[in-house]
């Protein structure tokens, strides 16, 4: 807890200013060498958006909203799919999360906590199935979708549909588009 | 040839923590930077649809400023002629005046050379006459419906109260500011002089939303270069309707939110015992209706969050989710909704934790110094200002409080510039200029 040494307020730790004086909590900090911005790009439109040159990276849609994945990001570590669950797992946070899609269901999610990741291998996008509950791929002109084993890597391609769960049963599916088409 | 522009724009949502790392003891306050900004080669300049609503009662032939030889009335022709000019065949414009009746002086019409001679015949033909009643003229401004594509805004002049049925005035203003939300018609609302409802008038602009807002003008000669800049800020418009919310993780709590944009606006907390405002927050949600984006300023919170003595490492603090629509005159694909989850580092040893981030202490301090300015404590805001590094702002602090304590200017005008001023000042540090590439 903090007190205002001017007008004796007091406010939480952590606070910076004493919205009544503008006394500042803040001492011997050098803040102008520590100024972390995390960035995060969003393209608003759609498929159509990705003919426009600054989409960079690859696009889902299909059932859900619109999920980009920035090209930076995408060369980063694994990005997960799954669905959040505070209970089970509190630490875990799937960078594409599906958790709003059950809350207040009383069955059981189709998809795992970890369900799926995404990983640049030898400068291609791939997806590896993280889960016991499948994970389908199906490669666009084809007729019928493909279920990956555990760990087993698939490349992505433009307009792939991924199913997390079993196409014939409850499940999400995603549409990748490709900024290279 | 580059479609763009008629494919949607790209949204980037930048935040910024208080601190990376954050030393965690006992409930322990986060603050979180939002800075949600369209960016775009070319947002596609839409058509603009503004409607004028002009006070023209007696009133507003006094002069504009002492010294100044001109009626405000004057001054709001001349700039609404400069605005004419402004305005390309596309455009529409509608006036309507009032004193304590409506008039129509000149129906939505596109401003090509013929519009454009009949908007100025029409502003040239108002003279100032009567007592004030504002709603009427409100209402018939936002009858017509909203063009679809077109970025569309009232705009209203006004320097006095309603004299002749204050009541019933004052309660249709209410129901046409929710007649405006939900329509998603924003309202710019330019007072002058003392004898307004400075009050009523800020509320009416906050119970619209969609960027709707009040701004006090001391001298109406500046009129021009604000309503200049207004249309600026319109052509770049690249979202529409934006609803900005969040939801507070476990073991999270939402203690405050300020707005930035259009000017700055701290949300009110939910109280269930009370008719709710539409913008709110309560500790474990908020909500803003933001209304159209433009890329010259896009839109800013600051979220301040209390969380709980256990956390530790990475955690989720608040999911933001981001509603709206881009513009274009393509329908497909315009609808988006797009959700993020803002994490944060916590320790419990005091010495990892990081510095405090520069922009997010800047903004507080900021904070600060608009409240006392709104209780006139313009020395000490002068002081925060200065602190802050905001050394324009500090400087108009320094002129209100000198035309306060010499008494040159009624202390209520110097009150209402100076929550202006405040309201601009943190919107100043996130606009850049119409021209600004990405």
């Amino acid at each position: 807890m903090l007190t205002c040494p001017e007008c004796h307020t007091h406010y939480p730790h952590g606070s910076l200013v004493c919205l009544n004086d503008g006394h500042t909590f803040v001492q011997n900090e050098d803040s102008r060498q520590m100024v972390q911005t995390i960035l995060r790009g969003l393209p608003v439109a759609r498929a159509l958006e990705l003919r426009v040159e600054h989409v960079d990276g690859i696009t889902f849609s299909g059932t859900i909203p619109l999920i980009v994945i920035a090209k930076a990001r995408l060369n980063g570590p694994p990005i997960r799919i799954g669905r959040r669950d505070a209970k089970a797992s509190p630490t875990v946070f799937p960078e594409i999360d599906f958790h709003n899609y059950f809350v207040g269901s009383t069955e059981r999610p189709p998809i795992s906590r970890i369900h799926a990741v995404i990983e640049v291998i030898d400068n291609v996008a791939q997806i590896c199935s993280a889960s016991s509950v499948p994970t389908f791929v199906r490669r666009t002109g084809q007729a019928t979708a493909f279920a990956l084993t555990v760990r087993q890597y698939h490349e992505l391609k433009h307009l792939d549909t991924i199913y997390l769960s079993s196409p014939e049963g409850r499940h999400i599916r995603l549409r990748v588009y490709s900024p290279a088409h | 040839m580059n479609h763009g522009h008629f494919l949607g724009a790209r949204l980037q949502v930048r935040y910024t923590l208080g601190r990376y790392v954050t030393h965690v003891s006992g409930p322990t306050e986060v603050q979180l930077l939002l800075d949600i900004r369209p960016v775009t080669q070319n947002p596609g300049a839409p058509p603009l649809d503004l409607r004028l609503v002009i006070d023209r009662s007696t009133s507003m032939q006094e002069e504009s400023c002492p010294g100044s030889g001109k009626s405000k009335l004057d001054m709001v022709k001349d700039a609404v002629r400069e605005i004419i000019d402004d305005l390309g065949p596309n455009d529409c414009l509608s006036i309507v005046s009032f004193d304590q009746a409506l008039r129509v002086d000149l129906k939505r019409t596109h401003m090509d050379a013929k519009g454009s001679e009949l908007a100025k015949t029409a502003i040239t033909s108002l003279v100032a006459h009567g007592n004030t009643f504002i709603s009427d003229a409100l209402r018939e401004a936002l009858s017509p419906n909203v063009i679809n594509g077109h970025a569309t805004k009232v705009l209203l002049f006004t320097d006095g109260d309603c004299t002749s049925d204050p009541v019933r005035d004052h309660t249709a203003l209410v129901n046409l500011a929710d007649q405006a939300r939900s329509t998603q018609l924003p309202m710019l609302i330019y007072g002058t002089g003392v004898d307004y409802n400075w009050s009523l008038l800020r509320q009416l602009s906050v119970r619209a939303g969609n960027g709707s807002c009040t701004k006090h003008i001391m001298d109406m000669s500046e009129l021009r270069e604000h309503l200049r800049g207004e249309l600026a800020y319109l052509r770049g418009t690249a979202v529409e309707g934006l609803e900005v919310s969040g939801l507070s993780q476990n073991g999270v709590q939402v203690t405050g939110v300020t707005r930035f944009m259009p000017d700055m606006h701290e949300l009110p907390s939910f109280d269930s015992e009370k008719a709710h405002p539409y913008d709110f927050f309560k500790p474990s949600f908020f909500k803003d209706q933001s209304g159209a984006l433009d890329v010259s300023r896009g839109q800013q919170y600051l979220i301040n969050l209390l969380v709980e003595d256990y956390f530790l490492k990475e955690c989720g603090l608040i999911e933001i989710n981001l509603v709206g629509r881009t513009t274009g005159k393509l329908t497909l694909f315009k609808n988006f909704h797009e959700a993020f989850l803002v994490t944060g580092l916590f320790t419990k040893d005091a010495n990892l934790a990081s510095p405090v981030n520069a922009d997010v202490l800047k903004i507080q301090l900021m904070i600060a110094a608009a409240r006392l300015a709104r209780e006139q404590n313009y020395e000490k805001a002068e002081d925060l200002y200065r602190k802050a590094g905001d050394y324009t702002t500090a400087t108009t602090m320094g002129r209100l409080r000198e035309l306060h304590r010499t008494g040159q200017r009624n202390a209520v005008d110097v009150a209402r510039t100076s929550q202006t001023m405040t309201g601009k000042a943190v919107s100043m540090i996130y606009t850049r200029t119409p021209e600004t590439k990405e």
